[in-house]
C-alpha cells in the first residue's frame, strides 16, 4: 500500500471523540458538525435551518404547562442516582467543590483546571431565589460518591426585545472516568425538566465549544499583570526579542487607581448601582436586568469571590461601576507554582469616567490585591480598548448560547452585556 | 476488552484513588472500549506503530461503526489517497456499528496485543478520557495565544546582541575575537551583557566580561545588567556580576531602583549591598 497515513490519522483524531460522545465533544472546533445526536433533539436553533430573515425572535418549542411536565426524573445508568445538593451544607458544597476541582474545565494541555472557590461556589449558585432542586447531582448508589454535577440559576434576561424568564446553566461537570457514560445529555434533561416543572422555558448558557447554535461568538483577551508567573506557568511567553526587564516595564502598573472618588461599594450604594447598571445594559442586545436583591447580591465586595468599586461624584452621586471576580486555576504539574489567579471583568459601568481609565484602575486594582492576570471578552464597549490596556488576544473563544429561544439575527460581541460566571 | 479493566491494570500509587470508582462501578460499555481504541489508534498512526494497509483497514471499520455505510461517490482516479480510503470504507459494506466496532476492536488485539496495557493510568495522554476545556457553563480556560509577530520577522540586531539572546557562548567569543565591540547597543540602549544577565546565560556573560564589556552599562531606562539579572530572578547572572570589578551595585535606574530594590527579596547578596 502506498498512500501515506496521514489523512487516517487526521480523521481518527479528529472523529474519535465526536464517536466517543456524540452529543458533547470536548473539541473546539470552528465548523459546524454535520451531527448532533443529542444537540439536534433539543429545542435550540440548529446549523442550517431557514433563512435567518425568515424567522423573528421566540420560543421553538410549541408552549406547554406545568402540568405536561414528565413528573418522574430521567433515568440513570445503573448504580448511579439523583440527589439534590445542599449548598448550606459544607459537607455537599465541598463534595462539589472537590468535583470540579479534579475534573471541572481544563485546557488543551492539561495544565490549568479552573478551581472554584468554596466562597465563590455560594455566591455563584445562591442568588435571589435560587432552588436548592436545580442544584442537582449524580452518586454512585452504593457508595454515595458524587459523580456529576449541573446547576441553574433564575436571571431575568433581555434578548432584543423580550424579557424572558430564564436560568443560567453552569458547572455542568461528569467525573473522567464516567465520560463515556453519555451523563451530561441526561444532566442536561434533568435539569430542563426540573427547571420546566417551575415554568421557567428557557435557558442561557455559554461554552468554549462549538454548539448548535451559538447567539454570540466572542474572544477571550488576557491583560498580563504578574508577568514573570505566567511566563513561569506557560499562560503566555517571553517574546523572544523581549527581555524579561522591559516585558515588567511593560505591563507594570500605579500602585493605586488614579480616577478620584473610586471606592469600594458598599450596601448602601445599592439603589443607585442598580440604577446605573440597568439603564447601562438597556443599551445591549442580550443583556440581564437585575433588582436591588440581585445587585445587593451579585455585586456585594468579597475578597478572593467578587471585587466592586463605584465612583462617588459630589454630593454623593455615584457616577461609575466596575467589577471583577477571582477564579483562580490549578497550575499542573509546575514546580514553582500550584495556583494561577485569574481576575475576570464583571459589570462595569462607565460613567463620568472614560471606559480606558476605569479599566485601567480595575487591573490595577486586581493587581494590587494579588491577581496574576486580567480576562475579559470583547463584550460592551471592550473591543475598541482592549488593545490599548495592553490586552493580548486568548487563544479561546466563549459562544453564548440559548435554550427553547431563537433570535432572528446573530448578536455581534459589542452587542453582548450579559458575564457569565 | 474494557477501558475500566484496562486502567486498573495500568494503575499506579497516584491513580489508585480514581480507580476506586471502577470497581465501585464494574466494567464500563462498549463504547468505552472502542473510544479507547480509537484513540490508541489516533495515536499509533502519528507515531507510525500500524502500517499503511492496518491504518486503512481501521479506517473502513471506523467510518462504517461510526457513520455507517458509505455514501459519497468514489474519487477520481487521480485521488490515490481518496480512492484507498474510499475502497476501504466499502469494504466494509453490510457490518452493522456494533459489527464494525468489534472487529475494529478485534483487529488491534492481533496489530498490537499490549495496546490496553499503554493506555491506562491517568487515562489522559494514551486513553480514551476527553478533556474537558469548556463543558456547558461558564468560562473556558483561555491563554495568551502567540502572535504572529512574535513568529515572523528577521533578526536585524548586531550579531553579538543575537548570540548573547540566544546563550550561544562560542558564536559570542567568535564575534568579540573578530573585534566586536562588546558595548554596542540594541534598540532600546541595552548592550549584550544586558541580554546575557536577563536570559541567565553565565557563560556568554563571562566571555563578555572577559573581553572588557561595561559591567555598569546603563539602558535608556538606566537599568544595568544587575538590574536585569534581579528582575528577571537570574540568581547565577546576579551572582557573577556583583561580584565582577567596578560593579556599581548603587546604580540607579530612571525610576530610582537600585538592583536590590528590585531583587526578590530572599536575594541578601543584593539587597543588603545598598546600604554599603
Amino acid at each position: 500500500m502506498s498512500c501515506p497515513p496521514e489523512p487516517v490519522e487526521q480523521d481518527g483524531l479528529a472523529e474519535r471523540l465526536r464517536a466517543a460522545l456524540g452529543a458533547l465533544t470536548m473539541e473546539d472546533d470552528s465548523q459546524p458538525k454535520q451531527n448532533y445526536a443529542f444537540w439536534g433533539t433539543q429545542p435550540v436553533a440548529q446549523f442550517g435551518e431557514q433563512p435567518a430573515s425568515a424567522v423573528e425572535d421566540g420560543p421553538i418549542d410549541t408552549p406547554k404547562t406545568v402540568e405536561e411536565v414528565r413528573k418522574e426524573p430521567y433515568g440513570l445508568p445503573q448504580n448511579f442516582e439523583w440527589v439534590t445538593c445542599n449548598i448550606d451544607n459544607d459537607a455537599e458544597l465541598k463534595e462539589i467543590y472537590e468535583l470540579l476541582s479534579a475534573h471541572y474545565v481544563e485546557d488543551d494541555d492539561n495544565m490549568f483546571r479552573f478551581a472554584y472557590s468554596k466562597e465563590f461556589l455560594r455566591w455563584a449558585l445562591q442568588p435571589p431565589g435560587f432552588k436548592a432542586v436545580w442544584h442537582c447531582g449524580v452518586r454512585v448508589s452504593s457508595t454515595g460518591r458524587l459523580v456529576a454535577f449541573i446547576s441553574g440559576i433564575p436571571a431575568t434576561i433581555r434578548v432584543n426585545g423580550n424579557t424572558l424568564s430564564t436560568v443560567e446553566i453552569n458547572f455542568l461537570c461528569v467525573h473522567k472516568k464516567l465520560r463515556h457514560k453519555r451523563l451530561a445529555p441526561v444532566l442536561i434533561k434533568e435539569i430542563t425538566r426540573r427547571v420546566n416543572q417551575h415554568d421557567i422555558w428557557q435557558a442561557v448558557y455559554t461554552a468554549g465549544l462549538l454548539l448548535p447554535k451559538p447567539v454570540a461568538e466572542c474572544q477571550y483577551w488576557h491583560r498580563s499583570l504578574n508577568p514573570k508567573k505566567l511566563i513561569g506557568v506557560g499562560f503566555s511567553r517571553l517574546a523572544p526579542r523581549m527581555t524579561m526587564a522591559r516585558t515588567l516595564k511593560l505591563y507594570k502598573l500605579p500602585d493605586v487607581p488614579q480616577t478620584p472618588g473610586l471606592r469600594q461599594m458598599e450596601a448602601k450604594d445599592v439603589p443607585q448601582v442598580t440604577q446605573l447598571l440597568n439603564s447601562y445594559l438597556a443599551g445591549y442586545s442580550i443583556a440581564p436586568h437585575m433588582s436591588e436583591e440581585e445587585v445587593a447580591h451579585w455585586l456585594a465586595f468579597q475578597t478572593d469571590v467578587i471585587y466592586s468599586y463605584v465612583v462617588e461624584g459630589p454630593g454623593g452621586k455615584l457616577t461609575d461601576l466596575l467589577s471583577f471576580y477571582t477564579l483562580p486555576s490549578s497550575v499542573i504539574g509546575n514546580e514553582q507554582y500550584d495556583s494561577l489567579k485569574a481576575a475576570y471583568m464583571f459589570y462595569t459601568v462607565p460613567g463620568a469616567t472614560p471606559l480606558p481609565q476605569l479599566m485601567n484602575d480595575a487591573l490595577t486594582l486586581a493587581h494590587s490585591t494579588g491577581h496574576d492576570v486580567f480576562n475579559a471578552l470583547d463584550i460592551f464597549e471592550n473591543g475598541k480598548i482592549l488593545k490599548d490596556l495592553k490586552f493580548g488576544i486568548g487563544d479561546g473563544k466563549l459562544r453564548y448560547y440559548l435554550f427553547n429561544w431563537r433570535v432572528a439575527q446573530d448578536i455581534t460581541p459589542n452587542k453582548v452585556g450579559l458575564v457569565m460566571l | 476488552m474494557s477501558a475500566a479493566a484496562s486502567s486498573a491494570a495500568a494503575a499506579d500509587g497516584s491513580a489508585a484513588a480514581e480507580d476506586e470508582l471502577d470497581d465501585e462501578l464494574g466494567p464500563s460499555s462498549s463504547l468505552a472500549a472502542f473510544a479507547a481504541a480509537t484513540a490508541y489508534v489516533g495515536a499509533a498512526a502519528t507515531s507510525g506503530a500500524l502500517s499503511d494497509a492496518q491504518l486503512l483497514r481501521f479506517y473502513g471499520l471506523y467510518k462504517q461503526a461510526t457513520e455507517g455505510p458509505r455514501t459519497t461517490p468514489k474519487p477520481g482516479f487521480f485521488d490515490r489517497r481518496g480512492r484507498a480510503k474510499w475502497q476501504a470504507w466499502q469494504d466494509c459494506a453490510g457490518l452493522s456499528p456494533a459489527q464494525a466496532q468489534a472487529q475494529y476492536a478485534g483487529l488491534l488485539a492481533d496489530a498490537a496485543p499490549g495496546w490496553a496495557g499503554v493506555h491506562g493510568g491517568s487515562g489522559e495522554t494514551a486513553g480514551g478520557v476527553p478533556k474537558q476545556r469548556g463543558g456547558v457553563g461558564g468560562p473556558v480556560q483561555s491563554r495568551m495565544a502567540q502572535t504572529e509577530e512574535e513568529e515572523e520577522g528577521c533578526d536585524a540586531s548586531p550579531p553579538l546582541l543575537q548570540a548573547a539572546r540566544a546563550g550561544d557562548a562560542s558564536a559570542a567569543e567568535a564575534s568579540l575575537s573578530m573585534g566586536a565591540d562588546p558595548n554596542q547597543r540594541g534598540a532600546e540602549g541595552e548592550a549584550a551583557l544586558h541580554w546575557a544577565a536577563d536570559r541567565g546565560h553565565a557563560a556568554v556573560l563571562r566571555a563578555l566580561l572577559h573581553h572588557g564589556a561595561d559591567v555598569n552599562a546603563a539602558d535608556c531606562d538606566g537599568l544595568t545588567p544587575l538590574h536585569y539579572a534581579a528582575l528577571a530572578e537570574q540568581r547565577e547572572a546576579a551572582e557573577l556580576l556583583a561580584a565582577a570589578p567596578g560593579v556599581r551595585r548603587d546604580a540607579r535606574s530612571a525610576e530610582g531602583e537600585t538592583p536590590g530594590d528590585v531583587a526578590p527579596a530572599d536575594w541578601a547578596f543584593l539587597r543588603g549591598a545598598d546600604a554599603s
